[in-house]
């Protein structure tokens, strides 16, 4: 099993809702309703799952609005700066969450696969 | 408004008799008969392991059980140990998978899953860092 079929499993189990509502762009929040508890208890399972540490703030991308202040502060560029706190997000999926930014919270399924992608091979 | 529980401090554990990083051990006491003081036993004994692998910076909470099973048998004013193992862990949540036996037999085992939460205004680090070190201090010198 891939590592997106293994998070779509986890995910589902948690929220309680079926594997196919879950695709890759699936917004946790947004789209699925998933709450902080929600988020603590995915934090735990995709440890258990993937054998990976989980640092919440990161892979809840939890400080990326703060992340966006500190670049406007700092007059650096923003995609730039996300991708230095974010190092398994792509470019285009960084420039994605920029363009979607004013319709709520961002954390995609596709975010938790790329993170867990990201420190397996690290 | 005052909420008198009847229960001193509503403090159940009685000691800790091992604790590493991964596991922890300790025995409640016998007066906690009742089956939901014997989980809320457990739970104390979860959270203080919580706060002992963060060297007791950040509020510890309960925040679900689960797989809760208990066997029938399951009785007795007798002392009851306890064992805690961590399961899985991120940052900021921590599952563990936690059993209760009395008198050598299994009665009580679930899975239990807490958060941390860094101190604040309505959970003070001055009062509760040094609150629970101690408790923790105490429960480990009367084992």
């Amino acid at each position: 099993m891939n590592i997106f079929e293994r998070v779509k499993q986890i995910v589902a189990d948690i929220l309680d809702i079926e594997e196919e509502e879950i695709l890759s762009q699936t917004y946790l929040i947004r789209d699925l309703g998933a709450e902080s508890i929600d988020l603590l208890e995915l934090a735990v399972s995709l440890n258990a799952g993937f054998q990976i540490e989980i640092k919440d703030d990161d892979i809840f991308l939890r400080k990326l609005r703060r992340y966006l202040e500190e670049a406007k502060e700092k007059h650096l560029d923003q995609q730039a700066y996300l991708a230095d706190q974010y190092p398994f997000l792509s470019a285009s999926r960084i420039a994605e969450i920029l363009r979607v930014l004013e319709g709520g919270p961002v954390l995609a399924i596709e975010d938790l696969v790329s993170y867990i992608s990201y420190y397996q091979n690290k | 408004m005052i909420i008198n529980t009847g229960l001193h401090h509503f403090f159940l554990l009685e000691g800790i008799t091992r604790v590493d990083e991964k596991h922890i051990q300790g025995f409640s006491s016998p007066s906690s008969r009742q089956v939901y003081l014997r989980i809320e036993s457990m739970a104390q004994l979860g959270a203080m392991h919580v706060r002992f692998i963060t060297d007791f910076n950040k509020h510890a909470f309960l925040l679900g059980v689960s797989n809760l099973q208990l066997s029938e048998t399951f009785q007795g004013n007798e002392q009851c140990s306890m064992t805690g193992i961590l399961n899985s862990r991120s940052t900021d949540s921590f599952s563990y998978k936690l059993t209760a036996e009395i008198a050598g037999c299994q009665s009580i085992s679930g899975t239990f899953l807490f958060a941390t939460i860094p101190y604040d205004d309505s959970f003070r680090k001055d009062t509760l860092q040094h609150h629970y070190k101690k408790i923790f201090s105490c429960l480990r010198n009367v084992s």
